[in-house]
Formats: C-alpha cells, sequence, structure tokens
C-alpha cells in the first residue's frame, strides 16, 4: 500500500493509472487508486487521456465487419425487456440497503454470498457463529464439490490447509471388497475431508474478499414483511440492540432447520422418514489413503483422512436403535469400528483424540426453494441422510445454481420469477437420482437386494468398479451409472 | 405519450444521435430504446473489434456486445456520470465479459471476473468524438507499432489477455514496479502519438469535476 505522504502517495497512485486504465489491478488495488482518484484532479485528468488511447486501439485491430443483424437482434432484446413487467419474486434494491442478505455463512451461505458479491451485488452476509467455527458434518467433500473450489479459486488454500486429496475409495460390504479410484470431471478426481473449522473459515474469508459484508456472532430473529414480500431481516449481534436491515431477497442458508424457511412457511415435498444416527470422531495414527466404506449387518462405517494427519471415522446405525446407542455413544461407537477385522486392527493400534459427536436428527426432504423477496440454498432447501456424503457438494451446486439465477434475476437480465424458478427446477433435477440413491442406502437394509447384486457384479471389473466410486464422488451421473441398460451390461459381464 | 415528452425534455433536445453520450446514458435509463440503439451505432463497431480480438470467434464476440449493451441498458439507472464516461464503463463490461469467455473456455475461474470489477472509470469530460472522428486504422497501427516492444507487451497482455500487473510481472520476469510504469508509459505515448493528448489537455484540469 502506498505510504501516508501525501506527494509519495500521489507519485506511487499515478504510476498505477496505466495498470488501473488496462483493468490491470487486482480489486484492493483499484478500490484504492478510486479514492485517490476522487481527491485528485490531476490524476483524473491523465485518466481520460489513458482510457482515450486505449479505446483508441481497437479502432486499429483487424476485425470482420459488424454484422448488421447484431442490430436488429439488440432491437428485439430490447423490445422483449421492454415487454416483461414487474416481478413478485424480487423486489427493488431498498435505498441504503443490500441486493441479498444471506443468512448463515457455511456451506451454501458463503459460496452464495461471494459469487454475488463477486457479480457485483451488495451483499450481508450474517452468521450466528464466529468463524472458524465447527459443526457438525460428513466433512467429505466430494469431486464434484471439488471441482466448484477449484473454479471459484479456493481449492488451493483447502489443499494448503494439509488435508490431502482422497484419489481413491474402497468398499467392504456383502462379503465383497472393491477399490478404485474416481474417474476425474473437469480435471478433478479426488475428494477432500477439510476439518469444517478449516473450511468454513475458507469460505467465509472468500466471500468477504468479493466484497461481502460479514456480521459474525449475529442472530437472526425474525423477518421483515412489506407488501406481503419478505424485505429484510431483524436480529441483533451478541449482546447488542436489535437492527433490521433491508434488501431485495433474503438468501437462507441456515440450515435443515432453516428459521427463514420457517417463518416464510416453505412448503415441503417429497419426505422421507429418517432412517439413520450418526457419529463420528478423529484419530490419531489411523492412517487412511481411501475413502473407506464398510456395511455389515445394519451398521456402515465411513474412514478418510482430514487435517493434522488424522482420520476421521463415522458410523451410521438405524435410526430406531438410537436409544440403544445413546445408552453408551462412546462404547457403541468403539464397539461398531469392529465391523472391519482390518479396520478394528488398525483402530487398535490407533488413539482417539476427540469425543465422539453426532446427531440423530438426520431427515430426508425438499422444500420449496424460493418465493415473493426469499430463496432457500443448501439445507435449508434440500436435506438429507449423511451416509452418501453428499451434503457439502450439493451445497456448493446449489449456491451455484442460486446465485446464477439472482444474478439474472436482481439484474433484471431475466424475469424474476422465471429464473427462480429454472433455479427450483435445476436444483430438484440434479439432485432427485442421488436423493433416491441414498435413501435406500440410508436403510441400512442388510438383505440382498439391487446393491448387493450390483456390488457383487462389479468383482473384477475394475472401470464400472472406478465409475461407481464416481457416481458417489458425483463425477459419474447416476441415472447414466444405474440406468436399466448399464445394469443389465455390468450384469451380463459379471 | 406522456412518458416520452417528459424524457425528451430531460435528455435534451433533437434526435438521438446528436446526443452527448451523458444525455443518451438519460434516456437509456428511462428506457428509450432508440437511444440505446443509437449507443450502439456510436460503439458497437469498437466493443466488437475488441471482442473480436480476445475471443478470435466472431459469433462468440457478438454475444458480448449484444450482452454488454443489455447490460448497460439494465444498470443505466444506477450508473452515474459524475464517475466516469459512458463509453469506458461499456467497453469495461466488454472487456470482462470477453475475457470470462475466454476463461470459461479454459474451464477455470469462470464466472468469477464477470462483473465484479466493472467499476466506473472516475474519469472526467470526454472528448472521444473529437478524437475518434480524426483517427484512421492506420494511424492506430502506426501508433501501436511506434510503441518500444516491452511497453507494448505488457499492453496487449492486459488489454486482451486480461492479465493483472502481477500475472504479467510473473509471465515476463520483469519487476512488478517496471510493469506498472510501462502499462502507464505505453499509452501516454500512444495518447501523444494519436494527438489525444492535446484533446483532452484543451479542457484543463479545473474543467474535471470532483465525483
Amino acid at each position: 500500500m502506498p505510504s501516508r505522504r501525501p506527494d509519495r502517495e500521489h507519485d506511487e497512485y499515478r504510476d498505477l493509472l496505466g495498470a488501473y486504465a488496462l483493468w490491470a489491478l487486482p480489486r484492493a488495488e483499484r478500490a484504492a487508486v478510486e479514492a485517490h482518484l476522487r481527491v485528485c484532479a490531476a490524476c483524473r485528468l491523465e485518466l481520460v487521456g489513458l482510457e482515450l488511447a486505449r479505446d483508441a486501439l481497437p479502432l486499429g485491430l483487424e476485425a470482420p465487419r459488424l454484422p448488421a443483424s447484431l442490430r436488429d437482434r439488440l432491437r428485439l432484446a430490447l423490445d422483449r425487456e421492454l415487454a416483461i413487467p414487474a416481478g413478485w419474486a424480487v423486489g427493488p434494491r431498498p435505498a441504503g440497503g443490500y441486493d441479498a442478505i444471506v443468512v448463515g455463512a457455511r456451506c451454501a451461505g458463503s459460496p452464495t454470498a461471494m459469487l454475488l458479491a463477486r457479480r457485483g451485488y451488495r451483499v450481508l452476509l450474517l452468521d450466528k457463529a464466529r468463524f472458524p467455527s465447527d459443526t457438525i458434518s460428513t466433512h467429505l467433500i466430494q469431486a464434484a464439490g471439488v471441482a466448484r473450489l477449484a473454479r471459484w479459486g479456493l481449492l488451493e488454500r483447502v489443499a494448503a490447509s494439509g488435508c490431502p486429496p482422497i484419489p481413491r475409495m474402497a468398499m467392504h460390504m456383502a462379503g465383497v471388497s472393491l477399490s478404485g479410484t474416481v474417474p476425474a470431471r473437469d480435471g478433478v478426481a479426488a475428494d477432500y475431508a477439510p476439518r469444517r473449522t478449516v473450511l468454513d473459515e475458507i469460505l467465509v474469508d472468500a466471500a468477504v474478499a468479493a466484497g461481502a459484508e460479514l456480521r459474525q456472532g449475529f442472530t437472526v430473529t425474525e423477518l421483515v414483511w412489506e407488501d406481503g414480500r419478505v424485505a429484510g431481516v431483524r436480529g441483533h449481534a451478541r449482546g447488542g440492540e436489535t437492527v433490521t436491515e433491508h434488501a431485495s431477497i433474503v438468501v437462507g442458508a441456515d440450515g435443515r432447520h432453516s428459521l427463514v424457511a420457517r417463518r416464510v412457511k416453505a412448503g415441503v415435498y417429497d419426505a422421507r422418514p429418517a432412517h439413520t444416527c450418526c457419529y463420528y470422531s478423529y484419530w490419531d495414527g489411523v492412517p487412511a489413503e481411501a475413502v473407506e466404506l464398510y456395511a455389515q449387518g445394519e451398521r456402515a462405517v465411513m474412514a478418510f483422512p482430514t487435517n493434522e494427519g488424522r482420520t476421521c471415522i463415522l458410523v451410521d446405525w438405524p435410526r430406531r436403535e438410537f436409544r440403544q446407542f445413546r445408552g453408551d455413544v462412546e462404547g457403541n461407537y468403539r464397539r461398531t469400528l469392529a465391523i472391519d477385522p482390518g479396520l478394528a486392527e488398525r483402530v487398535a493400534g490407533g488413539r482417539r483424540v476427540e469425543p465422539v459427536r453426532g446427531t440423530p436428527d438426520l431427515p430426508n426432504f425438499y422444500r420449496k426453494p424460493s418465493g415473493p423477496g426469499w430463496a432457500l440454498v443448501g439445507d435449508a432447501g434440500y436435506t438429507k441422510d449423511p451416509v452418501t456424503a453428499q451434503g457439502i457438494s450439493d451445497a456448493f451446486r446449489d449456491a451455484d445454481l442460486l446465485a446464477a439465477a439472482l444474478d439474472a434475476a436482481l439484474d433484471g437480465r431475466e424475469g424474476a420469477e422465471a429464473a427462480l424458478a429454472r433455479h427450483a427446477r435445476q436444483r430438484d433435477e440434479a439432485s432427485r437420482p442421488m436423493y433416491e440413491l441414498t435413501n435406500q442406502i440410508a436403510t441400512l437394509n442388510p438383505e440382498p437386494g439391487r446393491i448387493t447384486e450390483l456390488v457383487h457384479a462389479l468383482r473384477g471389473n475394475q472401470a464400472e468398479t472406478d465409475r461407481f466410486f464416481g457416481v458417489l464422488a458425483g463425477t459419474v451421473p447416476v441415472s447414466e451409472f444405474l440406468s436399466p441398460e448399464n445394469l443389465r451390461r455390468i450384469l451380463a459381464a459379471a | 405519450m406522456t412518458e416520452r415528452a417528459e424524457l425528451t425534455e430531460h435528455a435534451g433536445h433533437g434526435e438521438p444521435a446528436e446526443w452527448a453520450d451523458d444525455q443518451l446514458v438519460r434516456a437509456i435509463a428511462e428506457r428509450d430504446p432508440d437511444a440505446m440503439v443509437t449507443l450502439y451505432d456510436r460503439y458497437g463497431r469498437l466493443a466488437f473489434a475488441l471482442a473480436y480480438r480476445i475471443l478470435a470467434d466472431g459469433s462468440a464476440a457478438e454475444e458480448v456486445v449484444q450482452d454488454a449493451f443489455l447490460r448497460v441498458w439494465r444498470q443505466a439507472a444506477a450508473f452515474d456520470v459524475r464517475r466516469g464516461t459512458l463509453r469506458s464503463w461499456l467497453m469495461t463490461i466488454v472487456h470482462h465479459r470477453a475475457i470470462d469467455v475466454t476463461r470459461r473456455r479454459a474451464s477455470r475461474g469462470g464466472g468469477d471476473v464477470d462483473l465484479e470489477a466493472v467499476s466506473y472509470s472516475l474519469a472526467g469530460p470526454d472528448v472521444w468524438g473529437e478524437v475518434a472522428a480524426g483517427i484512421q486504422r492506420d494511424q492506430v497501427r502506426a501508433a501501436v507499432a511506434a510503441l518500444p516492444p516491452e511497453q507494448r507487451l505488457v499492453v496487449e497482455l492486459a488489454y486482451f489477455e486480461g492479465l493483472t500487473h502481477v500475472e504479467i510481472a510473473d509471465r515476463t520476469g520483469t519487476p512488478l514496479g517496471t510493469v506498472k510504469s510501462r502499462l502507464r508509459l505505453g499509452l501516454k505515448k500512444l495518447q501523444e502519438t494519436l494527438g489525444a493528448g492535446e484533446a483532452s489537455g484543451t479542457r484543463g484540469i479545473d474543467a474535471v469535476t470532483p465525483p
């Protein structure tokens, strides 16, 4: 940053004017130059000349003739725009308010806020917690979610936190052991499983770096309604006074018990009964190099490496046995790890370094994700059993879809209702097949059936085994892999 | 139509084609499609030439240009003429959209550039009409050719490839300070060769209204 002495400061900013005019400055420096331009007439004058020179450059370029049809198309597009009536879904930006208020700053909220802020919107991001902050989680970011982190420019930070890439998966069930490598998508072929203290802070930082205004330790207590539409939120910082903030749209990224969803009475559909309860802890001295999946009787176990060279091990029990599990959480957790002799032996040589945590509160449902002045993203709108560990990558995908729809709606490029209806459709289409598969696996039903039959048929078929793991990782479409033709092909080859 | 009558009063008299940019942008903010088409007639070729240079693909460049003009249409109401010129705002959008498309193509950072960086340029009075009218393609080429190669390189890396000063320094193995001054000196030299310096200089510092 330039120094405080006015004359030197002027010289240093003037040196940046060329880079400024050519859009070659990162955000922070650009803002600093603009602040200087506001008070420096000489730099403003110089900039006018530099921009003239910049815009003269294309006049010397070799380009085809500008097609005449482009003018007509622009005209048509303008007529269409003039015909779009004002929508109900997104309000006008209130004076002094925000384009969007995002309630919840974890895996769905922070990326939504980041993507909107990167598109130039004024975003307020709120969370009860102060970051870094832990939360109950499966930890696993499937490769499809990792690919989004890479696209958002955040994968390097996650990798630099010390949690290793996990390109391999291994499964032990129904007397069969399979292992393989996840097929790549968008150049990414590995899961990661960072601690949530690590991941959530990276996501929050990215939202702030993109320009979102963050208030941590802030509890939203009520929504503000105006003309039958959500127009903002009321809430307070810890020990602070109640304040009201206004926005064109309020996004509920506040998890499966979303206050936003409850206040707007978002309709629930396709709900299924809760299947499992899930508990986990972290281990030293139990190295894991793959995502390991075990199923035996009505128990399932998942193990994978996380930060600090530790391994996170989760156990799933049927929900109806929750009382029994709760009777001796540590003992039952520990005994479940005997599911596989190899795992039991490794665990015996290691040490559990944190308490066992978990929850029986694992519902399965969809909520209608938008209405007048509100939208839901992540678990607030679509929640499912953690047994297939899709939550984080689903939240990332939903953030991408919702941010694109809100951009179109806020910008007026598309009718707000149409844009948000598209988000709802895309979300459901993208998630439905995995929702069905997750609900099927979460029953922990050990009886022979379609899944055990498939697992047996995959023995010795490495290519299809890899693709099977790709389904979990989100790099191979569920509907494609589980299509009747594909299953017939796999069974026939066995 | 009453709305239209009011509009004319806001925007000034005569045909849109005769209006200055700040009159045009006010009319566009009030959703006058004729003003929008006038803007297109004024800067469409410039926008297309830049998009085509970045994308090397006619139909992708057309899409970028149409997108950019529609963005101006939708956000004109929020545009503050004291903060910069309409042309600079438009060209910023074209540049960012086109660079964004190239990054999506390379499937890295898709959507990330987008319009995050569209801030107005805080410029002063615009003399584009006077400058552009007198400039021929060959003149621009000669001016570019007259640039010292090291200045020309950094300008092109920023302008046509969307690199930041730090990325340019990395790519060319040049100290950051040198990159900064080459970017500025390169543009200044172009400005002088093209005679744009005199044009803007005639307005004098006092004429530049603070934003």
